[in-house]
């Protein structure tokens, strides 16, 4: 955990090195009219000090690793997390090519099968349902623009 | 007008059949929220927020409120019931709820959840009519240097009470001031940390990052967990307490509502804290203390009526002054802004029905949940066995509808997806939320503050220290800084010398 903790505290620096970095193209300006890299350029060399004292906090009073990182997983089903995020992400990028329908339809699929839906042919109907409920509704009643995709060609 | 006639016009906005649909709409789907576990009041807020962006300010405020107060409702109810909070204000509720459900008094456990809630809301409702304008007034003599000593009060405790580490609580406060600052800035249309991406000149999407913090994140967390569905199977009857129940609860009741409502007016405090302290506090005058957590009606009154009491408070800051003391009013805060409306001093003046219309809704909802949530506690143990199998992918679904809506981009579904990621990652390594969100909504207004205060005062920072106000608050943030490695070191040695 500790171990963890000190990496979480290099990136956050490392983060705070970005600000400083992008926000130190822009104009500072003066005190008294201040420009607009003034706020993200003092607010980046603040984070940075304190992911710097979070970073050192941590090595100076460094006695081992009594709780190793990966016991933060232990007996968990840790794979769905980097999986379901995958899947946001391939959704995400599918989404105007394959149309609304289509990618919640796999999406669901996927969610309903893949995580303990019994039988292929339920998840594979009950997201089809979803898909097409869910279009009714936010399409229909709530008027959000949903994408059809290659539906429409 | 006085007091009565904004009363008056307040209930008047409330009632219309709009307003009314939306607070029956807010406080029905906030306790259905509320009523599954695994989903807090933050998430269901986040979830909710972008339907609030096709409807009227008025409505869409009355109806996240009633989202908020609808939530911390239904959260007893799966502590009573599942022995699972519904959300971390019901925590303590599991205590004495769940053991009284297994001795075959669920219903009274349920009914005086319900009562006390219903108490605290009304107390509560009134203590807002009757604070928020002599706030208001307050608030009308702050200028630009006030707010920026004020906002960064509110922050530095929020941060204070959100977490073990003040570092860590800080960063995050700060990530979220960054995050903030993305897009064109506010006076010189400057492109500012876009690394050269259009989609960042709009900012970062308020939605996708707090639907990925607070509704991705929660469901990834639960889904990597094996979580037992065990639920009470016993008939629930008898949901009217009786005279003995009432007698024993009266008094945790009446403290529980003073106690919440005031601890919510404080910044950062949220309604965590004063659940734990009602129940400390109940334990500690009980003449039978050691029956506490073995199914006692006191234990399930305290707490219920405080956090519902707290919910209540936490509104007189934001109304009144802007402020938001917790990460669900820092995202109403966020949807009076994406409406056109500023909440602060001025809210009352520019906009008297949001204002009135919402504190005058609060009474109303509180009604409908107590007539709502007696008879309908059957239909939400049924709503309680809908297996996580369906119930996570739906909420998925839902938070990608939600991100994709605002601006039909798909690049908001993949910010959605990285907060979502980065939530996760913070749950793990106990970095809090709240502070981030607070710091991303609150970070244009106090940049723009502080700019104008510098240039009130031509670059002189003493304009903070000469205004006595703005001082004070000043003053008391950094007490608070100060004051909280000193704590720790106190603890530590207090730790070392009791072993």
């Amino acid at each position: 955990m500790r171990r963890l903790q000190l990496i979480s505290g290099i990136i956050i620096m490392a983060f705070a090195a970005l600000i400083c970095f992008d926000s130190s193209k822009l104009t500072f300006g003066t005190p008294g009219r201040p420009g607009p890299g003034f706020f993200p350029l003092g607010l980046g060399v603040i984070l940075f000090f304190l992911a710097l004292a979070f970073t050192l906090k941590i090595i100076l009073k460094w006695e081992g690793d009594s709780n190793p990182a990966w016991t933060l997983w232990t007996g968990l089903r840790w794979k769905q997390v980097p999986y379901t995020l995958a899947a946001l992400l391939g959704y995400a990028l599918l989404l105007n090519w394959l149309g609304y329908l289509v990618c919640t339809w796999i999406l669901m699929t996927y969610f309903f099968w893949g995580k303990g839906a019994k039988r292929r042919g339920i998840a594979i109907i009950g997201a089809m349902i979803v898909s097409i409920i869910s279009y009714m509704v936010f399409r229909g009643l709530l008027k959000v623009r949903l994408p059809l995709g290659f539906i429409v060609l | 007008m006085d007091i009565t006639q904004h009363i008056i016009y307040g209930f008047s906005v409330a009632v219309s059949p709009e307003n009314f649909f939306f607070c029956f709409l807010g406080v029905f789907l906030g306790t259905l929220i509320g009523v599954l576990p695994g989903l807090g009041p933050a998430a269901s807020v986040a979830l909710l927020l972008p339907v609030t962006f096709k409807i009227p300010p008025t409505s869409a405020i009355i109806m996240l409120a009633g989202i908020y107060y609808g939530a911390m409702y239904g959260g007893s109810t799966t502590s009573i019931l599942v022995n699972i909070p519904g959300e971390a204000a019901s925590v303590v509720t599991c205590f004495d709820g769940y053991q009284m459900a297994k001795q075959g008094r669920a219903g009274p456990a349920l009914g005086i959840s319900a009562f006390g809630s219903f108490i605290a809301g009304t107390f509560g409702t009134i203590m807002i009519m009757l604070i928020a304008p002599l706030l208001v007034l307050v608030g009308l003599k702050f200028g630009p240097p006030e707010l920026v000593g004020l906002i960064f009060l509110g922050l530095i405790m929020v941060v204070f009470f959100s977490g073990e580490s003040l570092l860590k609580g800080l960063m995050m406060a700060i990530i979220g001031l960054i995050l903030g600052t993305v897009g064109l800035d506010p006076i010189y249309g400057t492109q500012r940390l876009t690394f050269g991406s259009t989609t960042l000149m709009g900012g970062v999407e308020i939605i996708s990052v707090v639907m990925g913090l607070f509704g991705i994140s929660e469901v990834l967390v639960n889904m990597e967990q094996i979580l037992k569905q065990d639920i009470y199977k016993g008939r629930i009857k008898g949901l009217l307490p009786n005279k003995k129940d009432w007698k024993d609860s009266a008094l945790p009741i009446t403290r529980g509502t003073f106690l919440g409502f005031f601890l919510g007016l404080i910044p950062g405090v949220g309604t965590i804290i004063p659940t734990f302290m009602s129940y400390a506090m109940e334990k500690k005058l009980s003449k039978h203390p050691e029956r506490f957590g073995t199914g006692i009606i006191e234990g399930v009154a305290g707490p219920e009526t405080t956090n519902n009491a707290a919910s209540s408070g936490c509104f007189v800051p934001l109304l009144t002054l802007g402020l938001p003391t917790n990460v669900i009013m820092a995202m109403m805060l966020g949807a009076l802004m994406i409406h056109g409306v500023q909440p602060g001093p001025l809210l009352v003046k520019q906009h008297p029905d949001v204002f009135w219309g919402v504190i005058a809704s609060m009474y109303i909802g509180n009604i409908m949940l107590l007539i709502l949530n007696l008879p309908l506690i059957r239909i939400w143990v049924t709503i309680l066995k809908i297996p996580y199998v369906i119930l996570f992918p739906l909420i998925i679904l839902f938070c990608i509808i939600g991100s994709y809506s605002v601006n039909q981009n798909y690049l908001d579904i993949i910010t959605l997806m990285i907060f979502g990621g980065v939530g996760y990652l913070m749950r793990k390594l106990k970095y809090e939320g709240g502070p981030m969100v607070l710091g991303f909504i609150l970070g244009p207004m106090i940049e723009e503050k502080l700019r104008q205060s510098l240039l009130i005062s031509k670059g002189d920072f003493s304009i903070f220290m000469s205004r006595p106000i703005a001082l004070g608050f000043l003053l008391v943030a950094m007490v608070l800084l100060i004051s909280s490695p000193l704590i720790a070191l106190l603890k530590k040695r207090y730790k070392g010398m009791m072993e």
